[in-house]
């Protein structure tokens, strides 16, 4: 087991696997890292088109007054994308690091927090787009960043949590890199990304929308709506129910990843 | 060297198991179904294994494929983790187990640089005031070429970046596993210098090989590992030859088996092998471990004989004797394969080589034999380094490489049969290529 102490002085490693991953990428290709910003670009435009032909009503923002579809979905997009890529690439991580960890001894965890911060750092720009789109469609979301940075570290606890323990478990079976494409797009539909969170509000009666919300991922993008949408704050009851997952997620995670990390090498 | 301190490393009764599955479930499916993760069979690679490496010298692991001295150098790496007893290591360590771990193909000789160098515990810092010195080191080729995507280089010049780097890294202790022989001999030449230098100033360095003569000359110390547990550890030289001793034996005894087992060829085993001087009986001397071994001067005249049996008559085979010397380079290999001999062989029989002079070089070397079928293609019996012999010189001058060529000096200087202008077709004396 790793103790604090490696993970401090293995900084500058987690940071080169970083920039490795980030770099590694999208060289060779011509437009490079605008890859990861046509991407969900592209998920917009086709939802925006889908929504426009079934003539449903825009969420409006309150008290922003934001009336845009295509803005209120991204928004949703860029959290999910960094939480749905984050866990989708930690289940892999360890496996496709195999080699590295067979050869040389560093904090294994090193490999789930590269993931993560390569991860984030197309979020990163992903979030900057929507902060200039929004700016330009009138909302003042420069004020609010400090709680999007603040929505961000939690979100990253709780991939984080949940990466630690897929990563080891896909080491384990193989399946659970599959299993874990399968729910992702499950879960994609369980947030109120793609619909707003009154369309559920509306079939469930108010009264048992927390039925819906016991989902963290839920409250965790519908706090992102919120701040950048309608520019208010979100339900600190409800951030704190997310907090409690992510402390939670992030805790087993380091513990089962300590408990199998010794043996990671030989089973790789 | 300083006064004796802690140990560099300690080995202390370690014991690592392997699981060897014969079925592995990787998938959930039959995890649930079967509830396990597959039939295994464990087997102890270490088995209470002790030994301390003391600070500042150079220690070589050797034993045969499968002895564990890999898992002992993965153990005390850290990549590995002991299932009984501890590893004691004191100093900064890094490990040398593959060349260039981590380089990504796609990225530039100059990034995979500094991310080689943070998998090896670099700080960005110290990669900055090593890498001129790393890529002068790399040569000419890589440091060209330093700004293109790695996948674009030679696998010569990947390993020699990738080792490059890691002797740049400079540790207290350093872990080398079989990667001393790569690139060209200037290249090597360059890497044991390198290994000199780091020893010499006072780092441990521990090299497990199958190059026994680069450990003996090398090391310090020796440790042989044998199915797991500890053999000998001592005196590189001594540990190099009861190890290739043993090697001998275990060749002899299991000789038979390895020789394709799934091809009927037919049957014929070596007896024995023996050396005869021709004219007079050869001399005898003890070697270090105490067994008395033929003693052959070079340039005498010998006889290497092979006995055979066969159960049954066998179509033209093949004879074949092999002179290895003891870090196992071959030396000779004559065979019968363009000699006229009968159509089969039967019974019991004798084959012999009279060699008029023995022109090996001072040493000791081992003499093997094999039969081999009609085409010289398949082995039928092989017994290698079964019969350990010195030669002593007869001219102190020829002492290195393997052929002793006896000859005889000449030129103007020895009164010989040269021109007198000094300048005679001497040796070095050829035109410049």
């Amino acid at each position: 087991m790793a103790t604090i102490a490696e993970y401090v002085e293995a900084r500058e490693l987690a940071k080169a696997l970083t920039l490795r991953e980030i770099r590694g990428q999208y060289k060779g290709s011509i437009l490079g890292w605008l890859w990861s910003l046509l991407n969900p670009l592209t998920t917009v435009l086709v939802f925006s088109f889908l929504f426009a032909v079934l003539r449903a009503p825009a969420p409006v923002g309150d008290p922003s007054g934001l009336k845009f579809y295509a803005l209120y979905f991204f928004t949703g997009l860029v959290p999910w994308n960094f939480f749905s890529a984050t866990v989708s690439g930690s289940a892999g991580s360890l496996v496709n690091q195999g080699s590295l960890i067979s050869k040389v001894y560093f904090p294994r965890a090193i490999v789930v927090v590269s993931k993560l911060g390569a991860v984030g750092f197309t979020s990163l720009m992903e979030m900057t787009v929507a902060v200039v789109l929004l700016l330009i469609a009138g909302n003042m979301v420069l004020p609010w960043l400090p709680v999007i940075v603040l929505l961000l570290v939690l979100q990253s606890c709780l991939a984080l949590g949940i990466g630690l323990i897929l990563s080891v478990a896909n080491v384990y079976f193989r399946d659970v890199g599959h299993f874990v494409g399968i729910l992702l797009q499950m879960a994609f539909y369980s947030a109120p990304i793609v619909y707003p969170i009154g369309l559920v509000e509306q079939k469930l009666g108010a009264d048992r929308l927390w039925i819906y919300r016991l989902n963290p991922l839920v409250d965790l993008i519908e706090a992102y709506h919120h701040v950048l949408d309608d520019q208010r704050w979100p339900s600190f009851g409800w951030l704190a129910y997310v907090a409690a997952w992510a402390v939670a997620s992030l805790g087993l995670g380091v513990l089962m990843f300590n408990r199998f990390e010794p043996r990671l090498a030989e089973e790789l | 060297m300083s006064a004796p301190s802690e140990p560099a490393i300690t080995v202390d009764h370690v014991s690592k198991r392997f699981r060897r599955y014969m079925v592995k479930n990787q998938s959930v499916k039959s995890a649930l179904f079967k509830r396990s993760r597959g039939t295994y069979e464990e087997n102890w690679v270490l088995d209470d294994v002790s030994l301390d490496i003391p600070t500042g010298s150079t220690y070589g692991l050797i034993g045969s494929n499968g002895s564990g001295k890999s898992t002992l150098l993965k153990c005390m790496a850290r990549i590995l983790k002991p299932d009984k007893g501890s590893i004691t290591v004191n100093g900064r360590l890094s490990a040398l187990i593959e060349l260039g771990a981590g380089f990504h193909p796609e990225l530039s000789g100059r990034e995979n640089v500094y991310l080689n160098g943070a998998v090896l515990g670099l700080k960005r810092r110290e990669i900055d005031q090593r890498f001129d010195e790393i890529v002068s080191f790399a040569g000419r080729q890589v440091s060209e070429a330093i700004d293109q995507p790695i996948k674009t280089y030679s696998s010569g010049m990947y390993v020699r970046l990738g080792f490059s780097i890691a002797v740049n890294v400079e540790p207290e202790v350093l872990l080398v596993d079989e990667v001393l022989a790569v690139g060209d001999e200037e290249f090597q030449r360059r890497c044991h210098q390198r290994f000199e230098e780091l020893s010499s100033s006072g780092r441990t360095v521990v090299i497990v090989s199958h190059a026994l003569s680069t450990v003996a000359a090398m090391c310090d110390q020796v440790a042989w590992l044998e199915r797991g547990k500890l053999s000998h550890v001592g005196n590189p030289q001594q540990v190099v030859d009861s190890y290739l001793t043993r090697l001998d034996f275990g060749n002899a005894a299991g000789a038979g088996g390895p020789a394709s087992p799934a091809r009927a060829l037919p049957d014929v085993r070596i007896t024995d092998i023996t050396l005869d001087g021709v004219g007079r009986p050869l001399d005898h001397t003890t070697t270090e471990l105490g067994e008395q071994v033929a003693l052959v001067r070079s340039g005498q005249s010998v006889r290497l004989r092979m006995g055979y049996e066969t159960d049954q008559a066998v179509p033209t085979p093949v004879f074949a004797l092999a002179i290895h010397t003891l870090d196992g380079t071959l030396a000779a290999n004559p065979s019968t394969l363009a000699t006229a001999m009968p159509e089969k062989v039967d019974g019991t029989g004798v084959v012999e080589l009279e060699v008029p002079s023995l022109m090996l070089v001072p040493g000791a070397y081992t003499l093997g034999a094999a039969i081999l079928d009609a085409g010289g293609e398949h082995a039928i019996d092989k017994k290698l380094r079964l019969v350990r012999f010195e030669v002593a010189g007869a001219d102190p001058g020829e002492v290195r490489g393997i052929v002793a060529l006896n000859g005889r000096w000449g030129g103007s200087l020895l009164g010989g049969s040269g021109s007198g202008s000094g300048s005679g077709p001497g040796p070095g004396a050829g035109p410049a290529r």
